[in-house]
Formats: C-alpha cells, structure tokens, sequence
C-alpha cells in the first residue's frame, strides 16, 4: 500500500507539502422571521448553542503537484470531535500570483428546539413526544474559487480566495404528534425537507508567517479566516394526518429566504518542507 | 461366541451406572420437549366488557374507567375475552410441565392464540341522543374510531378493530379502545355495543350511563 502511494507521488510529483493544526472560533449568524402558519426550520437554527458549539479545530494539508496544479485539504472537527468537516480544493496555477480552483465543502450546523413551533402555534394541543427536537444539518457544496497569492514575501505571505458555489442542505424527517386537550382528536404533521442547491459566496484569507526554519523544513504561525454567506431557505414537503392515516393533506412548502451568515477564524501553526 | 461374551461384557455396567444413565435419557428428553415453544391454542370469543376511559389528557388512560366523560374525548375501552381458557391454560401448563421443563429463557415465552369464531361486524347504537342530528337508538358506528392505545399514532376505522380481534392473538382477551369523533351535546350518554361473530352468535352489552362535561 505504502509503496503504491509512494510510487503514485512520484509520479504526481508530489512537493511543497505543508501541514497544519489550527483552533478558531467560528459564529453563525442566521436571520430570523416571526413565526408563520408554517414551520420555518431555519428560525431553529443553533438555538442556545453550547461554549463549545463556537469551537473550531482544522488540520490542513497543502501540496504542489504535476507542474501547475496544488492541492489544499482541510479537515475540520467541531464540539462532537467528529472530524465530518471538510473544504477540499485542487488548482491550477496560471503564474506565481493566480490560480483558479474547484473544491468541495461539508460544514454542519444545527437546528434545534424546533419543536417550539408546534408547543406556541398550538395552544389547543398536546404535544405528545414532549422531548427536544434537533436536526444536525449538514451543508454540503461544491465551489470555483480564484485564488491570488497578494504577498509572497520569504518570510510573509498572504492568500486571497473567493469561493463562489452552490450547495444544500442535507434531507431531515420529523413527525410530531398532536393531541387536542379535552377531545380524542388527534393530528400527525410529517416533514420531510428536501435536498436543493442553492448559490453562495465565501471570501477566504490565509496569512502565513515564517517563525524559524530547519534546513528544508519551515515552522511557521498561520492565521486563516472565511466568511460564508448566502441567502438560504429550508423548503420541506409536509403531510397532515387528522384522526386517521387516511386523511392525508400533503403540500410543499416554500419557506422565504434568510440571509446566512458565518464567520470563522483560525490561528496555529503550519510546518511546510 | 467370543463377540457375544464381549457384547455382554461391554453391557456389564454397575447398578449406579445404569441409574444414571437412564435419568440422563430422561433429562435430555424433557430438554428436547422444552426447546419448544406451545402450539396456538384455539380461544373463542364468549365474553364481552366495556367501560369508559379518560382520553381528554395528553395520553389515553388505559387502565382506568370512568363515568364521567368531556364532550369530545368519549373513549371506550371494547374487551372481548374467552372466559374458559385461563382453566384450559392452566392445565395446558401442567400436561407440557409433565412430559417437558417450563421453557427457560431471557423472556417469558409469549403465549399465542388463535380466534376460532371471528368477528364479522362490531356495531355501536347511543342510547341517548348526541345532539339535535343522532338521536338515541341511532347506529353510531360510522362516528367511532378504533385506537390501539398506543399514544404515539393516529386512530383507525373500525374495520381494522375487526381484523385485529382476528388475528392471532398473544392473551386470552383481547381489549381495543373505540373513541367517538363527534362532540356529544347532552349531559348523559350510554351506549350498546354488539359483535357479532361468524358462528351467528352476538356479544352485546351496555356501557354504564356517562356524565357529560361540556367543554
């Protein structure tokens, strides 16, 4: 296995690695409407997060490869130390200064306490599973991005990216159960949201800093940061069930736009030979 | 001659031997039978119940009756039963305990059994009027559904109440929940509940007279 990867570098012409471990901190900021007469998810969305919802850790690993192209991978683990983030891109590099590249982006949030909408839009109900809901949403996309090396001092060097993509939010389901106080009716509301893409935009900044350096290999601090933003809406398909399973009222539901926003910052080291 | 000496030879065991080995015989034998679960028994259904139960709370009430019911959660809990199995299971216990050991597992073993006169129809006439459109002596069973009992899905139309009391069966009675969809408008309430079975025999009873508390 290892003689393989290594003869496939070789091949590749694998050099100018760099690896990095960074911790940040990152900020959702998600607009909010008034309730509706229809859930609106996104209203829901990291609802009285956790200190450590805010924590961020990214390992990164950089390369050059074949003559004009590199690679930047980026693993990031959030609260649940689960590294299922991810932003991986390659380029190619038209001179030293500019490069256009395609990546891949995963980030996850979550929607929570959704079940709010149902406890204050139906006073005359019981919520019958009365436990907190939570949906972890994950983001996926799909981006071009040009990048442009601004400064490239030997010892400072400063990167600029603009992503531009398309992504979505990953399906979720939820039913809840409703019975009226005082009366055997009961209601089911399924929802099932639905997977679309829609465009986004997110400006990158990464500063490198050379601290010291031991024969080849470079030690160097690194700060990075991205602002993700788009307008987005969490559309669903939604049946209604009223005393029976067969009367089933079935619709899809458009829910308006919020404006998107987040915010990450890191800072740590990078070590490149 | 000589096999025939060394056959008795190798028979020859001791008296505690023997013993022993015929109580072996005996246990793996009575294992073998435990390793099985009981057959279905035949039940018949001979026995009818009903009583009524508080729906008007977030989860039904199952092991309550009432006489006082709200207008719009009338709930009755419907029990049909086979008033001779608990004798006959008994002794079913007893005649497997004799041949076998009681089935020895993490679970108790559920028991099963099958309904050999089904029901066909379940009817549900009010004997006093509901509001100014069903009066009393009305057939109501259009305005009842059928719940399980079970808080976490909706009601069904009485039809699978049927196909339920047909169904293999895990008690000697079998209880169901029916709930009236429409409000009653009067301060009393009663009703008469008929099953008829395909043997043409018909359980039937009447519910306790309810006090109705509007809403």
């Amino acid at each position: 296995m290892l003689t393989c990867f290594s003869s496939l570098a070789q091949k590749l012409d694998i050099r100018n690695s760099e690896f990095s471990f960074s911790i940040g901190t990152v900020e959702y900021n998600i607009e909010k409407f008034p309730n509706s007469i229809d859930m609106d998810f996104l209203n829901y969305s990291n609802a009285y997060p956790g200190y450590f919802d805010y924590a961020v850790v990214n390992f990164g690993h950089k390369f050059d490869f074949l003559s004009k192209m590199s690679a930047d991978i980026n693993l990031i683990v959030m609260s649940n130390l689960v590294p299922d983030n991810y932003d991986v891109s390659v380029y190619y590099h038209f001179n030293k200064v500019v490069a256009l590249g395609l990546g891949s982006r995963l980030n996850k949030f979550n929607i929570s306490y959704f079940e709010q909408f149902h406890l204050q839009g139906f006073p005359d109900y019981y919520l019958v599973d009365g436990n907190q809901r939570q949906f972890r949403v994950y983001d996926l996309g799909f981006y071009l991005t040009p990048m442009f090396k601004l400064i490239r001092h030997e010892r400072f060097q400063t990167t600029v990216k603009f992503d531009i993509g398309m992504s979505s939010f990953s399906e979720e389901e939820a039913v809840f159960y409703l019975k009226r106080k005082l009366s055997n009716e009961r209601m089911a509301y399924h929802y099932y949201t639905t997977f679309s893409f829609q465009p986004y935009v997110n400006p990158k900044l990464e500063l490198r800093l050379r601290i010291f350096n031991i024969n080849d290999t470079v030690v160097g601090l690194l700060l990075k940061s991205n602002f993700f933003y788009r307008y987005r809406s969490k559309n669903y398909n939604r049946s209604i069930q009223q005393w029976t399973c067969e009367n089933e009222v079935y619709e899809f539901i458009r829910t308006p736009k919020h404006k998107c926003g987040r915010l990450e910052a890191n800072a740590g080291l990078y070590v490149k030979w | 001659m000589d096999k025939k000496k060394s056959a008795r030879r190798s028979l020859n065991a001791s008296l505690p031997a023997k013993v022993f080995f015929v109580i072996l015989v005996g246990v793996f034998t009575k294992l073998f039978f435990s390793c099985t679960p009981p057959p279905p028994g035949d039940m018949y259904y001979n026995s009818i119940g009903i009583a009524g139960v508080d729906n008007s709370d977030r989860f039904l009430k199952r092991n309550t009756s009432v006489d006082t019911l709200y207008s719009g959660a009338v709930a009755l809990n419907l029990t049909l039963k086979d008033s001779t199995f608990d004798y006959y299971a008994f002794n079913l216990n007893n005649a497997l305990k004799s041949v076998s050991f009681t089935p020895a597992m993490a679970l108790s073993f559920p028991s099963s059994f099958i309904p050999v006169n089904e029901v066909e129809e379940i009817k549900v006439t009010t004997l006093f009027d509901i509001d100014a459109e069903v009066r009393a002596g009305d057939d109501i069973t259009p305005l009842i559904l059928y719940g399980t009992g079970r808080n976490f899905e909706l009601y069904k139309n009485i039809g699978n109440a049927i196909s339920d009391f047909n169904k293999t069966q895990s008690a000697t009675s079998v209880s169901i929940f029916l709930v009236l969809k429409r409000p009653i408008d009067n301060t009393m309430a009663q009703f008469y509940v008929q099953v008829f079975l395909d043997n043409d025999n018909v359980l039937s009873t009447n519910t306790n007279i309810f006090t109705i508390i509007k809403q």
